[in-house]
């Protein structure tokens, strides 16, 4: 457990990550990271002995963050649809305001070798709970649905948001939520019901855009 | 990234002595090395030492590590194309086509975990941009035989459905892969092919071809 000021050290983690993507894994130094958030190095030098340990908890710390939007943003809605729908607003809006943390969530930090990629991977398979209660809203009896449809929905998810910053169209993100909506709802309502629900959410987007 | 060895007319001067098996070796070898330690702390040195072939094995095959990683992923591509291919035989209906080049797929990644990993996880983001294009044509591979079920849809299904139906089955596989359990993949096809359809199929139906995946896993069919 860190004893240093939390958002002192969410500012260092994020700053390490920024300089993961800009630099990449050879080249990223915590020195580096601790003058890029204006910090004072001897008060970092215990923290992290290395930029392995400093790169893993500025992951997590990402990580962390995320779900808690994801389930921050599950809250509002009046029904299990509504519910997803505000996750990944929440999710896909944070992403979208923050370029680079969603580069080396998705790609820069996983590049870094086979333990990264096992972190990204749980990370990811770590949303699936999420979904449980589509099983209740399901139109068909919960013993029919796969055994696997809540890791079917999220690496749905996963691979077009993936897609996105892939192509550099982080900064769009938040147009793909009523298509993500519908590819993370189809294996639970079917395609019908999936396809209501991402008309609802584009109508919803359009009212709420300024023109 | 050089071209050594992988135009149609190259023939290296010993080629006759180590080729094709050489470069089988190598390209295997490679595969397995990023599988153990990834793409970027993989070395060639590494790959020398699983085959026990000299230096100049692979520098008369290969410029470098990344063209000797790509050549592996050329090869499971051109695997998968295969695969996917045969179970296109004209006189199976569409439903049929889909089971049999996903099983197929699934006992291919099964059979080669090395070079899945390097094309499902380390072409995604460890690699240089030419290896992402191949793990990006795989994908075409897969998006055009769904597209085939798309036909049926209604139309309520956005263009980004194919692409997330694949991607919930590469959640699966990439799991499997990273636990180092890729015996299980074959097991998967059920999930998988509700994953892949439902999109663009009533939810029953869907259901109906797991239920079927579930007989053809089950009588080996």
């Amino acid at each position: 457990m860190s004893t240093v000021a939390r958002p002192e050290r969410t500012r260092l983690l994020e700053a390490m990550l920024e300089e993961l993507v800009e630099k990449g894994y050879p080249a990223v130094e915590v020195e580096a990271a601790v003058q890029r958030a204006h910090l004072v190095a001897e008060e970092w030098a215990a923290e992290f002995p290395d930029k392995e340990s400093c790169l893993v908890a500025a992951f997590d710390e990402l990580a962390d963050q995320l779900r808690e939007a994801i389930v921050e943003g599950c809250l509002g809605g009046s029904d299990w649809p509504s519910r997803v729908a505000g996750g990944l607003r929440a999710l896909l809006a944070r992403l979208a305001a923050r370029a680079e943390l969603a580069e080396a969530l998705a790609r820069t930090f996983p590049s870094i070798g086979p333990a990264a990629q096992r972190r990204y991977q749980a990370f990811v398979e770590g949303l699936a709970p999420l979904l449980a209660e589509g099983r209740e809203a399901a139109g068909v009896p919960t013993s029919d649905l796969p055994a696997e449809i809540e890791f079917l929905a999220v690496g749905a998810a996963e691979a077009i948001v993936f897609e996105q910053i892939q192509l550099g169209q982080t900064a769009d993100l938040a147009s793909v939520v009523p298509e993500v909506l519908f590819s993370v709802l189809v294996p639970f309502l079917g395609a019908s019901a999936a396809a209501e629900a991402m008309a609802a959410e584009k109508a919803r987007a359009a009212a709420e855009s300024p023109s | 990234m050089g071209t050594r060895g992988t135009g149609p007319g190259h023939r290296p001067a010993t080629a006759c002595l180590l080729a094709p098996s050489a470069r089988e070796r190598l390209v295997a070898a490679m595969a397995a090395t990023c599988a153990e330690h990834g793409y970027r702390a993989a070395s060639v040195e590494d790959v020398l030492a699983r085959t026990g072939l000299p230096r100049q094995a692979f520098d008369e095959h290969f410029a470098d590590k990344a063209e000797c990683a790509i050549a592996a992923l050329d090869e499971l591509l051109s695997e998968t194309t295969q695969a996917v291919s045969r179970a296109q035989a004209p006189e199976f209906a569409d439903w049929r086509r889909l089971l049999l080049a996903t099983r197929a797929l699934l006992e291919l990644l099964a059979a080669q975990p090395s070079a899945a990993r390097l094309a499902l996880i380390e072409a995604r983001t460890a690699m240089p941009a030419e290896a992402y294009d191949r793990y990006a044509a795989g994908i075409r591979v897969l998006v055009a035989l769904l597209d085939r079920v798309r036909t049926y849809a209604d139309g309520g299904a956005p263009a980004s459905a194919t692409r997330g139906a694949i991607g919930g089955a590469e959640l699966l596989i990439r799991r499997e892969l990273l636990a180092g359990r890729e015996d299980r993949l074959p097991e998967l096809l059920p999930d998988i092919i509700y994953g892949t359809v439902v999109p663009f199929l009533p939810q029953q139906e869907a259901l109906r071809y797991a239920a079927l995946a579930r007989e053809l896993l089950s009588d080996g069919g």
